[in-house]
């Protein structure tokens, strides 16, 4: 009788009075086997399937739901346009060779603090425009003027009419702030990731501890590194920019501004949070690896953890298309 | 092995490690390229059709998705038992995403083509 493995570990066999079928004959090999401990993560893959397919369902919903005009170039998302038809903006493009000078007339001009003018104009030249000045029925202003003093300052600037959307579209600046060139490099970096983890197991299967172990530190890292970057581009989004008041009425970018903000930090904080469970594991499989717990015939934790690491570079994939690109 | 007979870990060859690993890279090589193509094809095509935009990206999505499914998380190579998880969830993401085309179906204003009857008729007004 074989004895019960400590949790967490795949029972390592012991002499036993049976036989059990051959494994497969010599040039063609048979599927490995279907450990319980395997069978068991694929369960809990399923259950995650159904957890992100509701999560990309609510949002498919939600977007093609979405009434025409609920975001627009020149309003805060959610703003009433039907009064709003003529109105304009100026938007500045970049600031040219005297910021300060341009920082100094927006304020005259919106009477905004300086320090959120400043701010605006750096995200205008990070992201490409930004809206600085709004003429409308309910707050008339003098975008002509305006629109005179920052050109003659050595500004790119221009007047837009109203464009108002459904959802915040890609690459639309002045409603979309998300990065997609940042979110794509995070993309490959986790991808890279899915690859080192792979030839960690192909390591130990091969009973190469010491790859393992480099190869184990190398998926951590990167994890981490997606993980970063992620971090990054929360704190960009709610804290570091002040974007145009398309994205948001407060400057920032976050879960309360709109339906699309807080779609975007349900969807990517969930996998967030999935991928730092990820590094966790992994973290401990590495620390365990180091100390020979893992052997060419005993590493079941570095696969089904790596099975697990792999699925959540594919909800990323799915992720990154659904909700940055399309 | 576990007490049935079933080996826990699989246990490869020199030969065999060396074309899994070529296999591996490979299929990161085409990750990687398929990234690109994504990147570009959502920049180069952001202004078309959403049925061009949507159906390509998504198409290319799933390739990538495919292929890390099938290599990295070695579903090619395991036993029938796959399709007893991969089925039913397949079936079930499908139709519960299939459930949802009314609501995308439907862009909100536009007028239901099967109205329902109307529910109650109004209740009189009550006596002064």
């Amino acid at each position: 009788m074989a004895e019960t493995p400590p949790f967490g570990e795949e029972p390592t066999g012991a002499p036993h009075d049976h036989a059990h079928p051959s494994a497969g004959q010599a040039g063609h090999p048979s599927p490995p086997p279907a450990t319980p401990g395997k069978v068991a993560l694929w369960l809990f893959l399923a259950t995650e399937v159904m957890f992100f397919t509701g999560l990309i369902g609510s949002y498919v919903v939600l977007r093609a739901g979405s009434p025409p005009a609920s975001y627009s170039n020149l309003f805060s998302p959610g703003t009433d346009l039907t009064n709003r038809r003529d109105a304009q903006g100026v938007v500045l493009v970049q600031a040219g060779p005297d910021e300060e000078a341009v920082v100094e007339a927006i304020h005259d001009a919106t009477g905004r603090p300086i320090d959120e003018v400043e701010h605006l104009v750096e995200t205008a030249h990070d992201l490409g425009a930004a809206v600085v000045l709004v003429d409308s029925p309910y707050g008339p202003a003098d975008v002509g003027d305006l629109y005179r003093r920052l050109q003659a300052l050595g500004a790119e600037v221009r007047i837009d009419g109203l464009e108002s959307y459904a959802w915040p579209e890609p690459y639309q600046v002045l409603v979309n702030p998300l990065s997609i060139d940042l979110t794509a490099i995070n993309t490959f970096i986790l991808i890279c990731s899915s690859v080192t983890m792979v030839l960690a197991l192909a390591a130990i299967q091969r009973g190469d501890k010491v790859r393992l172990s480099l190869w184990l530190l190398a998926t951590v890292l990167i994890g981490s590194t997606f993980l970063g970057i992620q971090v990054y581009e929360y704190y960009q989004l709610m804290t570091g920019h002040h974007y145009s008041v398309g994205v948001s009425e407060t400057g920032h970018f976050r879960p309360s501004v709109s339906l699309f903000a807080s779609a975007f930090f349900t969807m990517t904080g969930f996998h967030g949070a999935h991928v730092t469970g990820g590094v966790i594991a992994l973290t401990i499989i590495w620390l365990r690896s180091l100390f020979g717990g893992y052997t060419q015939h005993n590493h079941a934790p570095v696969e089904l953890a790596g099975l697990y690491w792999h699925f959540v570079d594919l909800v990323w994939i799915i992720l990154f298309t659904v909700v940055y690109l399309i | 092995m576990d007490p049935t007979g079933t080996p826990s870990t699989i246990v490869v060859s020199q030969a065999e490690h060396t074309s899994h690993v070529k296999v591996y890279l490979r299929v990161f090589l085409a990750l990687l390229l398929l990234t690109m193509a994504e990147y570009f094809y959502a920049k180069a095509l952001a202004d078309a059709s959403a049925w061009v935009l949507i159906g390509g990206l998504m198409a290319i999505a799933v390739v990538k998705a495919g292929l890390v499914g099938l290599f990295f998380m070695h579903l090619l190579f395991e036993g029938r038992w796959k399709y007893l998880v991969l089925v039913p969830t397949t079936f079930l993401a499908t139709v519960t995403v299939l459930g949802l085309v009314p609501d995308m179906a439907l862009p909100p204003g536009e007028p239901d083509p099967n109205p329902a009857a109307p529910i109650a008729a109004a209740a009189p007004d009550p006596q002064p």
